[in-house]
C-alpha cells in the first residue's frame, strides 16, 4: 500500500493545531451550526448527499500526524465509513431544546486529529415539517466561509439527487492550489509590503484593553447570550450606516469600541477582527481553513460620537484590509507578543454577512451558529439572518476571565449603547454627556448634622474630662489635659501671630504630644502639615517648600532640620501668653494639609477643610460603628492620612487612642499580643501589614486580641488569597472592613464589609461610599462627590487641579475628584478596583507617581534619562524598577539607589536599576511604557543567569536547541528571542521526555524564562512560591546611618574578639579554635543573668563537647551575660560602646535554628542582632565575620550552583529559619557595599567533630536517623550531601578570617569535602548493626509513627515534615536540595594552610554510632557490627 | 426596476464605497489593494442585483480588478445591455 501523501500545514491550520495542543483534550476547535430546513426532507438522499459532499471536500478527508521533530503534518486519510446521526425528535415535548441539548453534547466531545473523522453530522426531525440538520467541522478543516461552501454544496446535490437530475460538479478547487498560493504569497514582495504595514502600525506594541483586565487560555466551553435584532432596528442601523456613510459593520465595530471604552477607561482598544483573507484567493472556492484575524486599533475617547468613530474605524479598516492576508500569529511574533499576558489585540467583532439563503429541494431553510470555536477573551458574533429578519447577535466570552452575568451584562450595556448611538449619532458615547449613562453610587444620608470635629472634642473634654483620651507608653492624657494643654498651645501660636490662614508644619513623632499639636494648631486657627521628622533632607526641604508654613511645630531633637523656618519648640516650656482663645475656625478653613506623590515630580500637598474633615469623621464613625467605649490603636506615622483618621474618628467619639511604640511591630503575634495586653477593639491597619496579620492568623501563627471587634484595612487592594485565608480563619468574628479613598476624598470615600458571607471567594469589593457622599463611574473611572472632597492643592498646580471639576452628566454637574481609580460594578452594586488609569502606582501604601521618582533620578549626575515603572508579581509583590541611560560611564546601581534614599521616602526607591543605550519611545516620541513594562525583568533572580547546571540549564537548553540561538541564559524570555507555538510544543515535548515527567505546552506559554519554568517545574503542582512576607524585606534593609564611622580602625593582631553563640555545637568549637589560633581575649556572649553564670554555662559546654581548656587558655575567655533577643544584644549602652572601642573583630555565630518556628520568632536572634552588631562594628570597621547557613540558598529548582556570593531575593525562602539568616546576609551585603569589613561563612551538614565523634543531636538528619534506626525504617531523603566535621569547620573558618589580612573574599561556602552518599550511610548503618528498610520519604512518614510510636524525636521530625507545604504526592519530599555548591573561596583561601578537611566516610560514622550508643541516643544495635570503628586518631 | 447599470452608474457605486471620487476611481485597481471588504461587496452586489446584474460573490471576489468586475456585471445585465457593451 502506498504510503499517504502528507502536507504541511497552512498557516491558519498551524494556529488552530497549536491552540488545540495547549489543551489536547479540549473540545473548543469544535465548531458547528445547524440549518432548519422548513419543509420534508428525505433522509436517505440527505444522507447520500452528505456522503457525496464529504468525499469531494478534500479537508474534511484528513488526519494529522506529528513527526519526531514535533512538527505536524496533514495526511490525505479518507474518512471512511462515518454515519449521519438521525433522530426523531418531535415526540420530545420540546423538540427544538432537545435538539439542542444534543448538538451540545456532541459538540463537548474532543476530536482526535490523528485519527478523525473531523466532522460529524446530524439530521435531527423536529417538527412534521422541519428538520435540524447540524454540521459539526474541527476549525482546522474549515473556517466559517468554508462550512457555508459546504452548506451551500449540500442543499445543491440534495436537490438534483431528490429531483432525480445529474448532480453539477462542485466547481471546489484544490488545497494544493491553496497551499500553492500561499507559498507564493510568502515569497513575494507583497507580503514584504504587508508585514511593513502591521510593523509600522504596531511599533509600539499599545496597551490591550479589555473588561477583564488579563488574559487567560481559551477555556473548553464558552458563555455565549443570544439576542436577534429584529427588522426595523436592523432597518434603523442600515439606513444610519448609509448617512454616516459607513457600513453596518463599522457602527457595530464602533459601538463594541465604545463599549470596551467605557468598562475599561482605556483611551484605545485593540479589536480582533476575523477576516476571511479570501477575496482574489482560489480558497474562494476550496472548503479550507484560511480564516486570519486582523488587529484594530481604535482610538476612543469618551466625547466621541458614532459618527467620528464610525469614519475612524472605516479609515483605519480601509487602511489594513489590504495587507489582511499576513498571518496574525507571524505578526504576533514579529511584534514579540507572544506568551505571558502579552495579546496583539483584544475582545473580537465577527462579522458574518453572508446570509445563505439555501433551498434543499426548493424548501426554506435558515442558517444558526453552534460553536465559532474557542474565545480568548470577549467576542461579539454578528450573523447576517437574510433579507429582512435583521441581524443575530451572539455574545461569548471566555469563563476563565467572565462568569455568565458579566456576559449578559455587556451585551446589555451594548444593545442599550446601540440603541443610543443609531438614534442619535452625534451624541458623545462615552457617556459624561450622555445623560443616564453615569453610574451613580450614593453612601445613604449622614445620620446627623456633620459637627466640627473641635467642638466634638471640646464637648468630651468638658463632660467627660477624666476620661482617657490618648495613651503612650503607659501615660495617659485625660480629655481635660489634652484640650487644655491644645488651648495652651493654640495661645502660644496666637502670641505668634499664627492663626487663620497659615499652615504650621507639625514635625514629630507618633505619640501624645502631636495629639496636643495637632489639636493647638487646629485651636489657633491655622491648618497643620505632618512632616516627617526622619524624611530626608532633600525631601523634606521640598515638602516645605510646597507647604510655605508659617511655623515649624518640632521638639530639639529636629530644630535643627528646620534652619530658615521659625520654630517652635514643644519641648521647651514657656511661660503661658495672656489667655485669649483665638476664634473657632470656619468650615471654610483649611484643618490640615497632607502631601501624597505627584505627577508633576514634585510631592503635591492636598488641603482639606474643616467641613470636610467633619463631613468625613461623621461618616465614618457611623460605618465604622466606633463607640466611646473603644479602644483605637494610632498606628500610622501622623504623614499617612489614615492617621487622620485614627486620631479624629477617636477623639470626636470620646473613645481612647493608643499610641503603638515603634517596637510593636516586630512581629506579627507580638503585635498581636500587644493588642491584646492594650485591649485595642478597633484596629486600623495599612493593608501590606495586614496581609502578614491575615497569613499568621490563618496558619495559626499568632491569634486575635479577644476583644477585637473591627479591623479597618487600607492604602492598596487587598490580596484575594488573604482575604479568602481571613475569612476562613477569622468568619465573621471580627469585622474587617475594606476602605478606599485618595487623600483628596479626606481618607475614605467607599467601605466594604470583606467579612461578608454571601461574598464569593477571591471577591474583594471596595464596597459603596461613605454616609453623606456620592460616588459617580464615568467611562469605567471613578469620581468622588461630596462635602468630603479638599479644597485644591496646595500652591499653582493646574494639571492636578483639572482633576476636580464639575461632573456635567449630573444634574446640577457637582464638582467631583476624578480619581484615575478604574472600577467596575458588581451585581451586588459595590464597586470592585480594576487598576489605575494612568501611571500611579501603589507600593505599601504609597501612592507613588513614577515621574516624582525620575526627577529624583535626574538629578543623579550620571543618569541622563529615566523611566519608572512598577511591577505586580504574580503572588502580590511589587515591585519599581528604574530604566535609566546613563550620562557617560554607568554609575553603580547601589550608588543610584543610595542616591535616591536621600531624597524619597523608602517606598518610593526602585528594587531594581537597569541601564540601557536608550529608552523606547511610542511614534510620537513619548516614552514607551509598555515597552518597559514588557521587558522588566520577571524577577530579581540575576545569579540564575549564570546557571550551568539543573533543571534552569535542561530547560534553556531546550529551548536554545529548537531557536537555534547560540545562548540563552536564564532571565531570556524566549518569546522576546522570537519563539513560536510551534517550537514551544517542540520545548514541551523535549522537557517532557528529559524529565519524564508531563509538561504542558500551557506553561511554556505561562512562564516565559528558562528560570521562571525552572522553578514553577520544580515547584511542582503549585503555581507560584509564597512571596517573602514583608516583614523580612523591611528587616532586611541596613538602616542608611550604618557606614564606617571615624572611630580608630583595628590596627595588628587581635587583641580582643567578640564571639556570640559561644556555647552553642559549632560555637565552642569555634570558641576553641580562636582560642588556639590567636592570642586574643575572647568575649562570649551568654544568655545568662549574671557574670558568674555567664561563666559557668561556658564552661559546662566546653565539657560537653569535650573540649578540653588549658589555664592559660581559660583566662583568655570571658563570659558577657547577654541577650541577642533583645534589642541592642541587651546590653547597656556604655557596655555596648566599650565592645564597640575595643573589639578587633566579631564573630557572629548565635542563631537559633528551628526548622519549624515562623520568621517573627527567629527575627531578633537571626537578624536584628546582626544589624546591632553592623552598628557597633561600623563605629570603627571592626571586621563582622557571621556564621551564616547553606540553606540560604535557592533550591536545585531554582538554580543550579550556589554561588560564593550574597544572594537576591528567591522563592526558595520559605521558613522562617532560611528567611531571617537569609535577611542577616542581606544586611551584610548593604554594609559589604558600604565598605564595612565582613564575611560571610555558609556551614552546611556541621556533623560532630572529627577528634571525638560526638553528634551534633540538633541536626535535622541526626534526628531522622535518631527518628527511624530504632524503627527500622529510614527515608530516601536525598542522593548525597558534603558533610563537615565541627572542628574542621571551625578550624577553617578562623583560619579564613584571621589567616589573611583582609579576607581574601567575603562570602564562603564551607562545603569543600567530598559528598556523602545517602545510600552508604544506609549501608554503613546496616554494616553496623541496624537491620533497616529504606522507603520513600511518604510511606517513611506514613509508617513511622506506627513503628515506633509518639516519642518527642519522631514527633518533632515528621511535624517538620508535614510543615513543608509540597505536594504530598511529590516523592521528593521538600524542594530543599541544593544544586552544585561552590566552594572556590574556601579552598583557595585554604589552600597554603595545613588545615584540610578530614575524610568523612564509614570509620567516622561508626564513631558516631559507637557514642550514640555510649549516650543512650540510640539503642544498640541487635547484632554486633563486624568490626569495630578504628580509634580516633 | 431601476434602470440598468451604466458604467457611469459602476464607477459611482465604486467611488461611494472607496471614498472617492467618480473620476478618481482606477479600473485597474485591485478590490482588495482598494480596501473593500466582504461586506461593502456583499452590499453592491444587492444594489447591481436591484439593476439585474446577477452576479455571485465569488464570482466578484475572485477577480484582481474592477475592469474583471464591470465585464462580468455587463455581461449578466439583460440581453441588450449586453449586447451594448
Amino acid at each position: 500500500m502506498p504510503r499517504p501523501e502528507r502536507h504541511a500545514l497552512l498557516a491558519a491550520q498551524e494556529g488552530i493545531w497549536t491552540g488545540q495542543r495547549l489543551d489536547p483534550g479540549s473540545p473548543a476547535y469544535n465548531t458547528a451550526e445547524y440549518v432548519r430546513i422548513d419543509g420534508p426532507v428525505d433522509p436517505a438522499v440527505f444522507d447520500a448527499a452528505l456522503h457525496q459532499v464529504v468525499a469531494e471536500t478534500e479537508a474534511l478527508n484528513a488526519t494529522f500526524v506529528v513527526d519526531e521533530e514535533g512538527r505536524p503534518w496533514q495526511v490525505d486519510a479518507p474518512a471512511g465509513d462515518w454515519r449521519l446521526h438521525t433522530a426523531d425528535l418531535t415526540a420530545e415535548p420540546d423538540p427544538r431544546a432537545a435538539a439542542l441539548a444534543w448538538m451540545d453534547r456532541d459538540l463537548a466531545r474532543p476530536v482526535d486529529l490523528t485519527r478523525g473523522p473531523l466532522f460529524g453530522h446530524a439530521l435531527l426531525r423536529t417538527g412534521p415539517e422541519q428538520y435540524l440538520w447540524y454540521h459539526r467541522v474541527h476549525h482546522i478543516a474549515l473556517d466559517g466561509f468554508g462550512l457555508s461552501l459546504v452548506a451551500r454544496r449540500v442543499a445543491q446535490v440534495y436537490t438534483a439527487r431528490a429531483a432525480g437530475e445529474p448532480v453539477p460538479d462542485s466547481g471546489f478547487g484544490t488545497l494544493a492550489a491553496v497551499r500553492e498560493e500561499e507559498r507564493a504569497y510568502r515569497a513575494s514582495a507583497r507580503f514584504a509590503e504587508d508585514r511593513a504595514h502591521w510593523a509600522d502600525r504596531f511599533a509600539d506594541r499599545p496597551a490591550v484593553a479589555s473588561p477583564a483586565g488579563r488574559t487567560a487560555l481559551p477555556a473548553r466551553t464558552f458563555h455565549r447570550q443570544v439576542v436577534d435584532l429584529d427588522g426595523t432596528r436592523t432597518r434603523a442601523l442600515r439606513s444610519v450606516a448609509r448617512e454616516l456613510g459607513v457600513t453596518w459593520s463599522e457602527i457595530l465595530l464602533a459601538v463594541t469600541a465604545a463599549q470596551l471604552h467605557r468598562a475599561t477607561g482605556a483611551p484605545e482598544t485593540v479589536l480582533s477582527l476575523p477576516v476571511m483573507g479570501r477575496l482574489g484567493s482560489v480558497s474562494l472556492r476550496v472548503p479550507c481553513m484560511v480564516r486570519n484575524i486582523l488587529p484594530l486599533r481604535v482610538a476612543v475617547g469618551r466625547s466621541d460620537t458614532l459618527r467620528e468613530l464610525a469614519a475612524r474605524i472605516s479609515r483605519e479598516l480601509r487602511g489594513g484590509l489590504p495587507h489582511q492576508r499576513y498571518r496574525y500569529e507571524r505578526l504576533r511574533r514579529d511584534l514579540r507578543l507572544v506568551g505571558g499576558q502579552r495579546r496583539l489585540s483584544g475582545p473580537g467583532v465577527n462579522i458574518m454577512p453572508f446570509a445563505y439563503d439555501l433551498r434543499f429541494a426548493g424548501h426554506r431553510s435558515t442558517v444558526h451558529n453552534v460553536s465559532a470555536g474557542p474565545v480568548d477573551d470577549l467576542a461579539v458574533n454578528v450573523y447576517d439572518r437574510s433579507e429582512g429578519a435583521g441581524l443575530r447577535i451572539a455574545v461569548d466570552a471566555n469563563p476563565e476571565l467572565y462568569t455568565a452575568a458579566d456576559t449578559a451584562s455587556f451585551q446589555q450595556g451594548w444593545l442599550t449603547l446601540l440603541r443610543e448611538a443609531v438614534a442619535s449619532p452625534d451624541r458623545a458615547l462615552g457617556g459624561a454627556r450622555a445623560g443616564g449613562t453615569v453610574a451613580v453610587l450614593d453612601g445613604g444620608p449622614l445620620p446627623g448634622p456633620a459637627h466640627p470635629v473641635l467642638g466634638l472634642i471640646a464637648e468630651h473634654a468638658a463632660r467627660r474630662g477624666g476620661t482617657v483620651a490618648v495613651e503612650h507608653a503607659g501615660r495617659d492624657i485625660t480629655y481635660a489635659r489634652l484640650f487644655g494643654a491644645a488651648r495652651e498651645l493654640a495661645c502660644r501660636l496666637a502670641a505668634r501671630r499664627v492663626g487663620r490662614g497659615d499652615v504650621v508644619v507639625v514635625a514629630l513623632p507618633r505619640g501624645g504630644d502631636i495629639v496636643t499639636a495637632i489639636l493647638g494648631v487646629l485651636l489657633s486657627g491655622a491648618a497643620y502639615c505632618p512632616v516627617d521628622p526622619a524624611a530626608p533632607p532633600a525631601r523634606r526641604a521640598e515638602l516645605l517648600d510646597d507647604a510655605r508654613p508659617a511655623l515649624v511645630l518640632t521638639t530639639g531633637a529636629h530644630a535643627d532640620a528646620f534652619g530658615g523656618h521659625r520654630v517652635l519648640r514643644l519641648d521647651r516650656p514657656e511661660p503661658a501668653p495672656a489667655p485669649a482663645p483665638p476664634p473657632p475656625p470656619a468650615p471654610d478653613d483649611l484643618a490640615y494639609v497632607i502631601h501624597t506623590s505627584g505627577s508633576t515630580g514634585r510631592p503635591k500637598g492636598v488641603e482639606i477643610g474643616h467641613r470636610a474633615l467633619a463631613h468625613f469623621v461623621a461618616g465614618a464613625t457611623h460605618r465604622y460603628g466606633l463607640r466611646r467605649e473603644d479602644r483605637v490603636l494610632q498606628f500610622a506615622p501622623p504623614h499617612f492620612d489614615t492617621s487622620v483618621e485614627e486620631v479624629f474618628l477617636t477623639l470626636c467619639a470620646g473613645a481612647t487612642l493608643v499610641v503603638r511604640t515603634d517596637d510593636m511591630t516586630d512581629s506579627v503575634p507580638g503585635f498581636l499580643d500587644a493588642c491584646a495586653r492594650l485591649r485595642i477593639s478597633l484596629l486600623d491597619l495599612p493593608t501590606a501589614y495586614w496581609h502578614e496579620v491575615a497569613h499568621a492568623v490563618s496558619t495559626g501563627a499568632a491569634a486575635l486580641p479577644a476583644g477585637l471587634g473591627t479591623v479597618v484595612i487600607g492604602g492598596e487592594a487587598a490580596l484575594p488569597e488573604r482575604v479568602d485565608r481571613w475569612r476562613e480563619a477569622v468568619g465573621t468574628r471580627v469585622r474587617l472592613l475594606n476602605s478606599y479613598g485618595p487623600t483628596e476624598a479626606t481618607v475614605a470615600a467607599t467601605v466594604a464589609d470583606l467579612h461578608d458571607p454571601a461574598l464569593a471567594p477571591g471577591d474583594v469589593p471596595i464596597g459603596l461610599p461613605l454616609p453623606g457622599t456620592r460616588a459617580a463611574v464615568v467611562a469605567g473611572e471613578l469620581h468622588l462627590l461630596g462635602d468630603n472632597l479638599a479644597a485644591g492643592y496646595r500652591g499653582d498646580r493646574p494639571a492636578d487641579a483639572a482633576r476636580f471639576a464639575p461632573l456635567d452628566g449630573l444634574p446640577g454637574a457637582p464638582r467631583s475628584y476624578r480619581t484615575g481609580d478604574l472600577v467596575r460594578i458588581g451585581d451586588d452594586g459595590q464597586l470592585r478596583h480594576l487598576g489605575r488609569a494612568d501611571d500611579e502606582f501603589k507600593i505599601s501604601g504609597h501612592r507613588v507617581h513614577p515621574a516624582e521618582v525620575e526627577s529624583a533620578l535626574l538629578t543623579h549626575p550620571g543618569v541622563r534619562e529615566a523611566a519608572v515603572v512598577g511591577r505586580a508579581g504574580r503572588d502580590g509583590t511589587r515591585h519599581l524598577i528604574a530604566h535609566l541611560v546613563a550620562d557617560g560611564p554607568a554609575p553603580d546601581a547601589a550608588a543610584v539607589r543610595e542616591h535616591l534614599r536621600t531624597r524619597l521616602p523608602a517606598a518610593m526607591i526602585p528594587s531594581a536599576v537597569e541601564f540601557r543605550d536608550r529608552l523606547p519611545r511610542t511614534s510620537s516620541g513619548k516614552t514607551d511604557r509598555n515597552a518597559l513594562v514588557g521587558t522588566a525583568p520577571a524577577e530579581p533572580v540575576t545569579r540564575a543567569a549564570e546557571a550551568d547546571g539543573g533543571l534552569e540549564r535542561t530547560v534553556a537548553t531546550a529551548w536554545q536547541q529548537v531557536l537555534g540561538v547560540a545562548a540563552l541564559s536564564a532571565r531570556d524570555d524566549v518569546f522576546d528571542l522570537g519563539a513560536q507555538s510551534l517550537q514551544a510544543i517542540q520545548v514541551a515535548g523535549r522537557l517532557g521526555a528529559a524529565l519524564r515527567r508531563e509538561v504542558k505546552v500551557a506553561w511554556l506559554f505561562q512562564y516565559t524564562t528558562p528560570a521562571e519554568l525552572a522553578r514553577f517545574l520544580a515547584a511542582g503542582v503549585r503555581p507560584t512560591a509564597p512571596a517573602l512576607p514583608t516583614a523580612v524585606l523591611t528587616d532586611a534593609r541596613l538602616d542608611p546611618d550604618v557606614r564606617p564611622g571615624d572611630g580608630p580602625r583595628p590596627d595588628g593582631p587581635a587583641s580582643r574578639i567578640l564571639l556570640t553563640g559561644a556555647t552553642g555545637f559549632v560555637g565552642v568549637h569555634l570558641l576553641a579554635a580562636l582560642l588556639r589560633g590567636t592570642g586574643a581575649e575572647i568575649v562570649c556572649t551568654v544568655r545568662a543573668p549574671s557574670p558568674a553564670e555567664a561563666t559557668a554555662r561556658l564552661h559546662q559546654a566546653l565539657e560537653t563537647h569535650l573540649i578540653p581548656l588549658g589555664d592559660e587558655e581559660r583566662k583568655r575567655v570571658t563570659a558577657l551575660p547577654a541577650d541577642l533577643g533583645r534589642p541592642r544584644l541587651g546590653l547597656e549602652e556604655t557596655l555596648l560602646d566599650e565592645l564597640a572601642r575595643t573589639c578587633d573583630a566579631v564573630f557572629h555565630n548565635a542563631a537559633t535554628v528551628s526548622v519549624l518556628r515562623e520568621y517573627a520568632t527567629l527575627r531578633a536572634v537571626n537578624t536584628e542582632s546582626t544589624r546591632d552588631l553592623l552598628r557597633l562594628t561600623a563605629v570603627r570597621s571592626v571586621p563582622l565575620h557571621f556564621v551564616s547557613t547553606l540553606s540560604v540558598a535557592p533550591p536545585l529548582g531554582l538554580a543550579a550552583e550556589v554561588p560564593e556570593a550574597f544572594l537576591p531575593p528567591h522563592a526558595g525562602l520559605r521558613y522562617g529559619y532560611q528567611q531571617s539568616k537569609w535577611a542577616a546576609e542581606r544586611l551584610l551585603e548593604q554594609a559589604a557595599e558600604r565598605g564595612l569589613p565582613v564575611t560571610v561563612h555558609r556551614l552546611g551538614r556541621i556533623v560532630g567533630p572529627h577528634g571525638t565523634g560526638y553528634v551534633n543531636e540538633r541536626d535535622f538528619l541526626w534526628r531522622v536517623l535518631r527518628a527511624g534506626v530504632p524503627a527500622g525504617l529510614v527515608p530516601d531523603l536525598f542522593e548525597e550531601e558534603t558533610w563537615t566535621p565541627v572542628d574542621h569547620a571551625a578550624e577553617a573558618l578562623v583560619q579564613l578570617c584571621l589567616g589573611q589580612r583582609p579576607p581574601a573574599a567575603t562570602v564562603f561556602n564551607h562545603a569543600s569535602g567530598a559528598p556523602v552518599r545517602l545510600s552508604d550511610l544506609y549501608d554503613w548503618l546496616e554494616e553496623y548493626g541496624y537491620p533497616l528498610r529504606r522507603v520513600s520519604l511518604a510511606r517513611w512518614r506514613a509508617e513511622l509513627p506506627r513503628l515506633s510510636g509518639d516519642t518527642g524525636v519522631t514527633a518533632s521530625v515528621l511535624a517538620f515534615f508535614e510543615s513543608l507545604d509540597a505536594d504530598p504526592a511529590e516523592e521528593t519530599g521538600p524542594g530543599l536540595r541544593l544544586g552544585r555548591i561552590r566552594a572556590d573561596n574556601v579552598v583557595s583561601g585554604l589552600r597554603d594552610s595545613a588545615i584540610s578537611c578530614p575524610p568523612v566516610g564509614r570509620d567516622l560514622v561508626f564513631r558516631y554510632l559507637d557514642h550514640c550508643v555510649a549516650t543512650g541516643t540510640l539503642p544498640a544495635p541487635p547484632t554486633a557490627h563486624g568490626r569495630p570503628a578504628s580509634p580516633a586518631k | 426596476m431601476p434602470a440598468s447599470l451604466t458604467l457611469d452608474g459602476f464607477r459611482a457605486d465604486l467611488a461611494e464605497f472607496l471614498y472617492q471620487r467618480p473620476d478618481e476611481v482606477d479600473l485597474d485597481d485591485n478590490p482588495l489593494d482598494a480596501g473593500l471588504d466582504s461586506l461593502r461587496i456583499v452590499t453592491l452586489i444587492e444594489r447591481w442585483r436591484e439593476t439585474g446584474a446577477d452576479v455571485g460573490f465569488v464570482e466578484l471576489a475572485e477577480c484582481t480588478s474592477f475592469a474583471q468586475w464591470w465585464q462580468l456585471l455587463a455581461a449578466r445585465q439583460g440581453g441588450a445591455a449586453g449586447a451594448e457593451a
